[in-house]
């Protein structure tokens, strides 16, 4: 099973919309996918519209599959299940933190899904904390998505900056650029003068279209509802793209 | 770690509801949306002895692709194209696929058949919650069978379809489709439609399997045994005569060696004139089948053969396995005309008569044909196994292969005696007994067949086939291979003790003692 985790510490960069398209494309590929929401804002959870049970909670989750199992729940399309999450998991640093192995617990969680699943998604809580830091240990990748202006990608620096003082294995990160609009100077100069192979940046870039944000109204994965838009077809290159790594 | 709860389920639909009904009743509380229909003409395979279907598996073909299903599930294991007009029979007949690695597994050296011929209607009915979000999904199956040219209706089948994490919704649906007069049916819709057809999936075993009393009488008690190897008999005699696949000929062979083996070792519950014709019987019947037996397994071997020759030899092999092929179509005609012979049918109705009739009460009874079968059980399993642990005791490094030979030959009658039998002794045990005794049969079957290869391949040297190089080669791949199988037959002979252990044991001896040994009155 592979572990891909998309992840920033801002919010409204894209992060989502692009987990959600990539499991899609990963599932309608026949393999066997989970999505997890690690988000208290449960966003990937309203694209697919589900709503989690009543009783699941951090606690449940971090107690692993039994647990995991009771709640996972089958989307709308197949191959693609979704673990939902709940508002309660902001409490999740706290729970974590509580634990012995704090570091690396959800690592023990999901290990047992190695079975049943061909890749798992995480959709991880726009913060840098105990999450993030367990995200970092059980992924073999780390997606980053990068809208092309001065400060998102100074706020890019700081998290490799990050990973290297802690001492993460920061070849398990791959950043992208993300909400793409070529008309704005300020997006073609960053991306231009981007050394790629530096910073880990891939080549695929997700450009900025309302198609994405009408995701939110379709509740529908983007391939879905317009499998053409330039969008998609960058979401396809870009789940191309990440393959080669895993 | 999908559960149970997750399976497929089937209703069948009486003829006054349809789906626009349960759709309209659904709407009570849910929102519906209804797909079109497809269409579909499909084709159903497995193996004679159900392999697919006893692995909870099922093969259809849609047009030029098979697919591989897990029983209950919607779930596709594997799939592969073929060319059209392809249909293959043997798993190394389609295209190397995971398909392909699937079926080699699963159904080894049998050939598919296909059961049945269907064209079917699907709609789907999408549940949705408040939410619009699909929480279980409906499956309208409408069937028709196709049977020499001619179509014909099932009974409708609706599925039940869950979305994995909505189980209320299951339970709900469930309980209106019962209201609405949908009765559940225990079958997937495979065996629904070879139901239809008149066939039941898993229905062929080779297994003796009986329930009586240990009371029973034990003339009686045989005829029962007899009679379910008698129905395998019957049942391969199609299979044989298409020429199938080879296994037909492998049962058919087996169930007259038991019914030979069970008329010889179970004394005295027949009246011996009787015995001494139907013995005979089959072993005329037995002995007709040897050579194309010989001829079918040296045919299986042949991939295996070529493997243990330098590649320099191995095609000197091929006018070797070009005679075999020639003289096993031979043989096939031969058997299959004899299968159409008055003197077969002769055979078997004679025998069913036998097995059928009442028991005598007069001077011809047989002395223990009203024991109880129990006793009878125990004195024969507890002789046989004392003369056998007697017999290998005897044996070591400098004991004549004909020593081996003759514990061989006993050691399958114990085992004969044992699958008999073991209707009337606790199931795990007699699994266990069996399985060791196996061990030790697989050794000493291993060396009598690499002996009774080498002289069947001596003889290929003693034949001249072609003139000049090819007849060198020939040889020289025959005297090679004879070479090889000798010294495997070597190796075998040396595990022989650890084998013999595998019964000869306090435990095993113990196991037996209790079961069998006779009661002390």
């Amino acid at each position: 099973m592979r572990t891909i985790a998309l992840y920033s510490i801002k919010g409204g960069v894209g992060k989502t919309a692009t987990c959600v398209n990539l499991a899609y494309l990963a599932a309608s590929e026949d393999a066997r996918t989970l999505l997890c929401d690690l988000d208290p804002q449960g966003a990937s959870s309203f694209y697919f519209r589900i709503k989690a049970n009543k009783k699941f909670n951090t606690k449940k989750l971090l107690k692993g599959l039994k647990e995991i199992d009771k709640n996972i729940k089958g989307t709308d399309y197949i191959n693609l299940d979704l673990l939902p999450s709940k508002l309660s998991f902001r409490n999740m640093d706290l729970a974590l933190d509580a634990l012995k192995h704090s570091k690396t617990q959800l690592k023990t969680t999901f290990r047992d899904l190695r079975d049943d699943y061909d890749y798992l998604f995480l959709d991880c809580p726009p913060s840098i904390s105990l999450i993030s830091e367990n995200v970092f240990y059980v992924s073999d990748i780390i997606l980053v998505p990068v809208i092309p202006t001065t400060l998102s990608v100074r706020t890019y620096d700081k998290l490799l900056k990050f990973f290297n003082k802690q001492g993460l294995d920061s070849t398990k990160i791959f950043a992208f650029f993300s909400m793409v609009e070529k008309r704005k100077n300020m997006h073609r100069d960053i991306i231009s003068t981007m050394p790629s192979k530096e910073k880990n940046f891939l080549d695929s870039q997700i450009p900025y279209t309302s198609d994405v944000e009408k995701m939110g109204i379709y509740r529908e994965p983007l391939p879905v509802y317009q499998p053409r838009s330039p969008a998609s077809l960058s979401y396809m290159d870009l789940w191309n793209e990440i393959k080669i790594f895993i | 770690m999908k559960n149970k709860t997750d399976q497929i389920k089937s209703f069948t639909l009486p003829d006054s509801v349809d789906l626009k009904k349960i759709s309209d009743e659904l709407s009570k509380n849910y929102s519906t949306v209804h797909e079109t229909g497809t269409k579909k003409k499909q084709m159903f395979y497995d193996t004679f002895d159900w392999r697919l279907y006893k692995n909870e598996l099922i093969l259809n073909k849609e047009k030029n692709s098979y697919k591989l299903y897990k029983l209950y599930s919607d779930q596709m294991i594997a799939e592969s194209g073929v060319k059209p007009g392809i249909s293959p029979k043997y798993w190394w007949e389609f295209p190397e696929s995971e398909l392909r690695n699937k079926l080699e597994i699963f159904i080894d050296i049998r050939a598919l058949i296909s059961l049945a011929n269907v064209d079917s209607h699907t709609q789907i009915l999408s549940i949705l919650n408040n939410d619009k979000k699909t929480v279980l999904r409906l499956r309208l199956f409408e069937i028709y069978i196709i049977e020499k040219r001619k179509k014909s209706k099932l009974n409708r089948i609706v599925e039940l379809i869950p979305v994995r994490g909505y189980q209320r919704e299951v339970s709900k649906v469930q309980k209106l489709l019962k209201q609405l007069g949908l009765t559940p049916s225990q079958q997937d819709a495979l065996s629904s439609i070879l139901e239809g057809m008149g066939k039941k999936p898993g229905d062929y075993t080779t297994k003796l399997i009986l329930i009586l009393e240990p009371e029973t009488r034990s003339d009686l008690a045989v005829k029962k045994i007899l009679t379910l190897l008698l129905k395998v008999i019957k049942q391969n005699e199609n299979g044989i005569k298409a020429d199938t696949d080879t296994e037909f000929l492998h049962d058919f062979r087996v169930a007259i060696r038991r019914t030979r083996s069970a008329l010889t070792q179970v004394k005295g519950v027949f009246p011996q004139s009787l015995i001494n014709k139907f013995k005979s019987d089959f072993s005329t019947l037995g002995k007709l089948t040897n050579r194309l037996r010989d001829l079918d397994v040296y045919l299986l071997r042949k991939k295996y053969y070529r493997q243990m020759l330098a590649e320099v030899l191995s095609s000197g092999l091929d006018p070797v396995f070009e005679e075999i092929i020639r003289q096993r179509r031979l043989e096939h005609r031969r058997f299959v005309r004899f299968l159409g012979n008055v003197r077969y049918k002769e055979i078997i109705n004679s025998w069913e008569d036998f097995l059928n009739s009442g028991s005598p009460n007069n001077e011809e009874a047989a002395k223990n044909d009203d024991k109880p079968i129990i006793l009878l059980a125990k004195k024969f399993i507890w002789k046989k196994f004392n003369y056998v642990i007697t017999i290998g005791e005897k044996i070591n490094a400098s004991s004549p292969d004909t020593d081996l030979h003759r514990l061989r030959i006993e050691c399958k009658k114990l085992r004969y005696l044992l699958e008999f039998f073991s209707f009337l002794f606790p199931e795990d045990i007699m699994t266990m007994i069996i399985k060791k005794l196996r061990k030790l049969q697989d050794n000493l079957g291993d060396f009598n067949d690499l002996y009774v290869q080498q002289e069947f391949l001596k003889k290929f040297l003693e034949r001249p086939f072609s003139t000049g190089n090819d007849a060198a080669n020939t040889t020289a791949a025959v005297g090679g291979l004879i070479a090889v199988l000798h010294q495997q037959q070597k190796q075998i002979r040396k595990e022989f003790d650890q084998s013999f252990n595998e019964i000869n044991n306090l435990e095993n001896s113990k196991q037996f003692k209790k079961l069998f040994s006779p009661e002390k009155v």
